[in-house]
């Protein structure tokens, strides 16, 4: 699938610890009708997931276009998660939007060093969302 | 000098020695006024040998009041070579040096009395002595039996001309004393000072994890709630009765208000903790900057926008962005509702006092209320009239206090306000 085609919903990974934060995210995605969303629970299968790809439905692995990924995690934290996916030159290119519920300027500083796409308050919101696609797509 | 008559007083014959052509005096006549020149002569002779000796007495006198003064001064005094032998010294130099009498400090080395480590001093003090010219000092100290040594100040100047110098020393023991218990006073003030800071700071430190441990613990679960009560409202259908959706829409909007306000405290706790970092800002360009970030907000920027020209301060630009956002932020929010909305920033420099000026032509307050203004959660006006949560000016005053400005403000019901920041108070 092209990820510049707008009228497509891409491919999203959801990095979220927090079972209730992962229902109110798919909700929000669903209303905006990203449907093709898979979760990983933790920075290290995150970390697997955008290297190696899921076991798609086709015999073709499925892999994320765009990472969703909360800070805020126990054990590897999603600061962790970036450093070291910009460390491998095979995901150092990867497309990450971060979610939080801390407005911790240092953090936000951090992530933008990082070169995030953008930062996202939760709960999300799938039409702030879709306007940060929009615009890092066109722009 | 008067010519000596050698003729005997009162002998020979007068007539032989009379000059031709004049007449003769008597020779009894002559020896007569030889006679009183002569005794007045002795007698001039005799007043100024009593004047002499009078003279001598007095000069005796006072060099034994001299000798007495240097004698018995309270500070060592030694006249000493260029190799510092004591020549000369009083009672208290002989004192400082342990010998009963001055006398028999003469003929020895000054330095013999100083321990091996002083000696290089006091030989480089008669070194500098020896060129001549202006008072030196040193310092040197005399060891004493059991015990601190007595600490002296050698002050010292070469006589002219001379190969000798006068040596003035003064026992500093006490005031060195006294100098060295201001300097461990100090010295101890200063460290306590240190462990307050420390202290302090890591108050601050822990405090600041307090702030972000909550920012973290509560912000999460209101964010939850907000994000449930907007899956409440998308899960309504035709059949949901009304008062369902708007209970949902209300726990939406309390709990992204609540988020708000716990963002607002965590701002503010971060302003007061954040030490504040001076450099030269052009303001001018910091409020051009808040304008775009207040317009990227949503805000609607009046089109009568003024801001002043070339506003250089000494500031945190951060600070001062976030407090120029604040003020630039309510005058455009408050103007908000008038017909022609306008808001200006303005610089004055009266007599030296420098001053800006946030003006707005909007709903303005009642001057009677603002006491409360600068308080966090002071807010002037009914929720829902004017979006806000009282937190921005509290921040304002905050980040004033941190310049050392000052801000007040005037204003009158519909009348619009003026945010008045004075940079020399």
């Amino acid at each position: 699938m092209n990820p510049s085609d707008l009228s497509q919903r891409p491919r999203l990974l959801l990095v979220e610890d927090s079972a209730e934060d992962v229902e109110l995210a798919r909700w929000a995605l669903g209303v905006e009708g990203y449907t093709d969303v898979q979760v990983a629970a933790d920075g290290p299968s995150a970390l697997r997931v955008i290297r190696e790809g899921l076991p798609g439905g086709d015999g073709e692995a499925w892999k994320p276009e765009w990472t969703l990924l909360d800070l805020r995690m126990p054990g590897m934290d999603g600061l962790e998660v970036l450093r070291r996916l910009r460390e491998d030159p095979a995901t150092a290119e990867a497309r990450v939007i971060v979610l939080t519920s801390t407005e911790d300027p240092r953090d936000l500083q951090a992530c933008r060093g990082m070169g995030v796409l953008g930062v996202l308050d939760k709960p999300l919101d799938g039409r702030a969302l879709r306007g940060l696609l929009r615009a890092a797509l066109t722009g | 000098m008067k010519r000596i008559n050698h003729q005997p007083i009162g002998s020979g014959d007068p007539g032989r020695s009379a000059p031709p052509g004049r007449r003769k005096p008597t020779p009894s006549s002559e020896t007569a006024r030889l006679l009183h020149e002569l005794q007045v002569h002795q007698v001039e002779l005799q007043v100024q040998n009593e004047a002499l000796l009078e003279t001598q007495a007095r000069l005796e006198q006072e060099r034994k009041n001299y000798r007495d003064l240097f004698d018995f001064a309270p500070l060592g005094y030694f006249t000493v070579d260029l190799q510092g032998t004591v020549l000369q010294t009083n009672q208290a130099g002989a004192a400082l040096l342990r010998e009963a009498d001055p006398s028999w400090t003469l003929g020895r080395g000054l330095d013999s009395f100083l321990p091996p480590a002083d000696r290089a001093v006091l030989h480089r003090f008669l070194s500098a002595l020896s060129q001549g010219g202006r008072r030196r000092t040193c310092e040197v100290v005399l060891p004493r039996a059991g015990g601190h040594g007595v600490r002296l100040e050698l002050q010292g100047v070469r006589r002219e001309p001379g190969v000798t110098c006068l040596v003035m020393a003064t026992d500093i023991t006490g005031r060195h004393a006294i100098q060295e218990g201001r300097r461990l006073l100090a010295q101890e003030l200063e460290q306590r000072v240190q462990e307050r800071t420390a202290q302090l700071e890591s108050a601050n430190r822990d405090l600041a994890a307090f702030a972000h441990m909550v920012s973290h613990e509560m912000r999460a679960p209101i964010a939850r709630m907000e994000g449930y009560g907007r899956m409440l409202q998308d899960l309504a259908d035709p059949g949901t009765p009304p008062r369902v959706r708007d209970i949902a829409g209300r726990m939406e909007r309390g709990s992204r208000r609540m988020r708000a306000v716990i963002d607002g405290l965590l701002q503010l706790t971060r302003v007061s903790l954040d030490k504040a970092c001076f450099e030269t800002v052009d303001l001018s360009r910091v409020a051009w900057e808040a304008i775009e970030d207040l317009a990227q907000e949503g805000l609607r920027i009046p089109k009568r926008l003024s801001i002043a020209e070339g506003i250089q301060v000494e500031g945190d630009r951060r600070l001062l962005s976030l407090c120029l956002r604040n003020l630039l932020g309510n005058a455009v929010k408050f103007s908000a509702g008038v017909p022609r909305p306008e808001v200006a920033l303005a610089y004055h420099s009266v007599e030296g006092r420098r001053m800006l000026a946030v003006r707005d032509n909007g709903a303005g307050f009642d001057p009677a209320l603002a006491g409360g203004l600068f308080q966090p959660f002071g807010r002037l006006h009914p929720e829902g009239l004017f979006e806000g949560l009282g937190i921005g000016l509290a921040m304002v005053r905050m980040i004033v206090d941190k310049h050392g400005w000052r801000i007040r403000a005037e204003s009158a019901v519909g009348g619009g306000s003026v945010f008045y920041v004075e940079l020399d108070p």
